[in-house]
């Protein structure tokens, strides 16, 4: 019982830690504070993840997210702002009409729960007698290697693609293009 | 198409006239004449080939039960009569290729003279007088066409109105006279009424004078009788030729033509009337013609004496006299008019001299070396006119007179006035001839007349010569014209008189005889200049005529104008005015009611269209966030159906 | 256990935040955190239900959303950045270009 309690307590604090920092992403005017404070974002989901059972997920979370993604935004807001000192501010719009929309999308994502959850029960996990893991490893080789598979060519497609996009020299084709 | 030669001869001018307006600019006199001596030779073949009396009707309008329809006739009458004209038109459309060889508006001239020939055929073969009436108004209508061909002068424009005017008076009479036939008889075909005998018809007497009267003043008008006979002298300012066609054979013989037409209709009141009318005319027309000094108008007073001697015979109960005369007086007139042409062209083409008029017998003299033709073919037919035997006139003149004589419902002063007006005739004739071609103070080189001037009259000489028209050219009883107009029903021949050629004859001479005196010889002048004084100007200005027309009706008229200009400016344009104010400040208020109400809904509706597509357009607008923020919208309103509705 | 609807509430109010910066934000790589977010909100469900799932579905669902998250920032980073090279703006709702 004590473990449970532990449990709910940090998915309590990891969530509300979460959730405070994606407010913060929302009412940030500077775009780095924002990409710093996703970080902290992607992080309570990843102590989220491990305490949900699922270690390899939260690891992978933080590796790709934290690791690639974010290092990734950092790069393109220097590519595509000028640092000179200045703060680098993003500007908001509609604000009224996003805060109505959010809150009845809120509102209709709340209303099933007050009728409560019933789940069915796959049963226990811990039968099998191997780790999350190691399960993990065995499906990704077994049930999913096709999805593996495409996945990964679609990854390396994205990369390629991207790479040849951010590469594409566009001012050499138009004579007339501003710089 | 047993009526394929009537077709031919009403409808070639007209084409000739097409032709020569629109396509054969350059060629427009050969053309006409081409048409005219096509026409001439249709006429002579329906003379034989053309069955008498035949015809058609051909329906034109039906107003209810009423029918009017239309029609060609030919008998002998119409026969003599189309190859008159046809004659006549022929030559002077030749004549008029020299005459009119320096104007430029050549094609227009042949264009209307082949619109007056169609006019003309018209009259002649019309078989009812609706059609009659038609053509009527067209020859008065190509008559005025023609006098003012020349309108870029004074005289002819004003000239032709009132020619048109004149004749106008006629035509009403005219048209009155058709009315009340029409009322009683229910046709206006001439054979039919006249089978119909309107003279004994159950018809009230006053209406009878009065259709009778209404068809003479047709004649009247047409004919240039008293009192409406001031246009004709006038008409003088047209080109020569068409006073040869026009104003002495043809379309004043339409009148004389028209009376012979419809002379069974003609109530005995009526004909004592055309008889002193006509008596009147021959006297005056005579009388004016001794003071006149334009060539051409001597020639056109001639006319109007010798119309007035057709009328008279009419009047007298000789149609046939007068239609003889008419034949005849056409060539020999015809033919003078055409000398007075080649005497006038040969003073234009020699004369150059500012001012100088050349039909002004007073510049004139000595012609009689220098036209020696025309010298020629003026004697014959002045002869002719004179009436001395062996010539044309003679005949119809001697015929006219005998009716004269045995006609006892005229009064004797119309005798009386036909036989003065032989003398006069040929008194003021020879002036003129004496004064043009003898007087040899003026005198110029020989001239040689163009071939197309020699050949119309060599023709219309000749024509005058009394052996065309009568085996025995002493007397008129044996003339062929009597024998093939057999078939007309108002045939008479009057009684023979041996006193009436021989007092002819006499006056005849006399006045040759005095006139030659006086001018060559210069003798009676003491005699003369005491007429003279008396009557100088009651002759030249032809009884004062104009101008009493001047103050009757002219002067009335403006008056009357005047008054109505008066009422027109003062009373008619105030209320006009008024009624355009209203309307104006009508019109300002229904503009403010279109600007601000009915344009503002407009506006209002364009505003809100564009409103709403602008509203629509940020749906479109390619901006990503709007299209997820509908999306999210699309969301909601889903859930809001299908959860909370339920 | 953490009752599931702890999960729902957390990740819904993920979903909204995510939401709201991608309708408020006019900055394209603001926008594009937005869109991980909600994607992470996705990942955190997931995680969540297979929970009860032995055959660990979710979890691989999970793995797979991550790569294909990481593929698709990978491209919109490039063009971003190539919009910005080409155009000068990094503002989404600037790219009017196209508008009628």
């Amino acid at each position: 019982m004590e473990g449970i309690d532990l449990n709910i307590i940090a998915f309590y604090i990891l969530a509300g830690f979460s959730v405070f920092s994606a407010l913060g992403i929302l009412f940030a005017k500077n775009v780095v504070h924002a990409v710093f404070l996703l970080v902290l974002v992607f992080l309570g989901i990843a102590g989220v993840f491990i305490i949900s059972n699922a270690e390899f997920v939260g690891v992978t979370q933080i590796m790709i997210y934290i690791g690639g993604v974010l290092i990734l935004m950092m790069f393109g807001i220097m590519l595509t702002h000028r640092i000179d000192g200045k703060r680098l501010e993003s500007e908001n719009r509609s604000v009224l009409i996003a805060t109505l929309l959010g809150f009845g999308l809120l509102g209709i994502l709340f209303y099933p729960i007050k009728a409560g959850f019933p789940l069915f029960d796959f049963g226990s996990n811990e039968e099998t007698g191997f780790t999350v893991t190691e399960q993990i490893g065995i499906h990704l080789m077994t049930t999913e290697l096709i999805a593996l598979e495409v996945t990964a060519v679609l990854l390396l497609m994205a990369l390629v693609g991207a790479a040849y996009l951010a590469g594409l020299n566009l001012k050499k084709k138009g004579v007339n293009d501003t710089d | 198409m047993e009526n394929i030669l009537l077709y031919i001869i009403l409808f070639a001018p007209l084409v000739s006239a097409a032709l020569s307006y629109f396509l054969t600019k350059k060629w427009a006199g050969e053309t006409l004449v081409g048409f005219s001596l096509l026409v001439l030779l249709a006429a002579i073949m329906a003379w034989f080939k053309q069955p008498v009396s035949s015809g058609f009707e051909l329906d034109w309008i039906l107003a209810g039960n009423q029918n009017f329809s239309i029609g060609l006739y030919y008998d002998q009458l119409a026969g003599i009569m189309t190859i008159v004209v046809a004659i006549v038109a022929l030559l002077v459309a030749i004549f008029s290729m020299e005459y009119m060889k320096h104007d430029g508006g050549q094609p227009r001239y042949f264009a209307m003279l082949g619109l007056f020939a169609f006019s003309m055929y018209g009259i002649v073969l019309a078989s009812n007088l609706l059609l009659t009436f038609v053509f009527w108004e067209l020859v008065g209508f190509s008559s005025y066409l023609l006098i003012g061909f020349w309108f870029e002068k004074d005289a002819p424009p004003i000239s032709s109105f009132k020619a048109f005017l004149m004749n106008k008076v006629g035509d009403i009479g005219f048209l009155l006279g058709i009315f009340i036939l029409y009322a009683f008889f229910k046709t206006l075909n001439i054979q039919e009424l006249i089978g119909l005998d309107p003279v004994n018809a159950a018809i009230p007497n006053g209406l009878l004078i009065a259709l009778g009267i209404g068809l003479f003043l047709a004649a009247v008008g047409k004919s240039a009788q008293f009192p409406l006979q001031t246009w004709l002298p006038d008409a003088m300012t047209g080109p020569t030729p068409v006073s040869a066609l026009i104003h002495a054979a043809t379309m004043v013989a339409a009148g004389v033509y028209l009376m012979v037409r419809v002379f069974p209709m003609l109530a005995p009141e009526v004909l004592t009337v055309i008889g002193i009318v006509g008596g009147i005319t021959a006297f005056m027309g005579a009388f004016a013609a001794f003071a006149q000094n334009d060539i051409k108008k001597i020639l056109a007073f001639s006319t109007v004496s010798q119309l007035g001697y057709m009328i008279m015979a009419v009047g007298a109960g000789f149609p046939v006299a007068a239609f003889i005369h008419l034949t005849t007086h056409a060539f020999f007139k015809a033919g003078l008019f055409l000398c007075s042409g080649s005497i006038i062209h040969y003073y234009h083409e020699t004369n150059h001299t500012a001012g100088f008029d050349p039909q002004d017998i007073r510049n004139m003299g000595g012609l009689k070396k220098v036209l020696p033709f025309t010298f020629m073919a003026f004697t014959l037919c002045m002869l002719s006119l004179a009436g001395l035997p062996l010539f044309s006139g003679f005949l119809s003149k001697e015929m006219i007179l005998n009716g004269l004589v045995s006609a006892d419902h005229l009064p004797s002063f119309v005798l009386v006035f036909g036989f003065a007006s032989v003398f006069m005739t040929a008194a003021y004739m020879a002036r003129l001839y004496f004064k043009v071609f003898f007087n040899q103070q003026v005198a110029g080189e020989k001239y040689a007349e163009a071939v197309s001037v020699k050949v119309p009259l060599l023709t219309l000489s000749s024509l005058s010569i009394g052996f065309v028209f009568s085996m025995n050219p002493l007397s008129p009883d044996d003339s062929w014209l009597l024998s093939v107009l057999t078939s007309y029903k108002g045939i008479g021949i009057a009684d023979h008189f041996v006193w009436v050629p021989i007092l002819s004859i006499g006056l005849a001479l006399s006045g040759l005889i005095f006139s030659y005196l006086y001018i060559e010889r210069k003798m009676l002048s003491g005699l003369v200049s005491g007429v003279k004084s008396l009557t100088y100007n009651l002759s030249n200005r032809n009884f004062y005529l104009d101008d009493i027309y001047d103050v009757a009706f002219v002067s009335g008229s403006k008056t009357l104008a005047k008054a109505a200009y008066w009422w027109d400016q003062k009373v008619v344009d105030r209320v006009v005015n008024l009624m355009g104010k209203t309307q104006v400040v009508l019109a300002y208020l229904i503009g403010w009611f279109d600007r601000r109400i009915v344009d503002g809904g407009v506006r209002l509706v364009t505003w809100l269209v564009n409103f709403a597509g602008n509203r629509t357009r940020q749906v479109q607008g390619g901006n990503l966030q709007n299209y997820l923020a509908w999306a999210v919208f699309g969301v909601l309103l889903i859930f809001y159906f299908f959860e909370l509705m339920t | 256990m953490i009752p599931i609807e702890h999960y729902i509430i957390f990740s819904s109010m993920l979903l909204v935040i995510g939401l709201m910066i991608i309708l408020i934000k006019r900055n394209a790589i603001m926008i594009l955190a937005g869109v991980e977010l909600i994607l992470n909100a996705a990942n955190i469900n997931l995680v969540a239900f297979s929970q009860n799932d032995p055959s660990l579905s979710g979890q691989m669902m999970t793995l797979f959303v991550i790569v294909v998250a990481v593929a698709e920032s990978a491209v919109a980073l490039a063009i971003v950045y190539q919009i910005y090279r080409h155009q000068g703006i990094s503002n989404i709702d600037e790219l009017n270009e196209l508008k009628g």
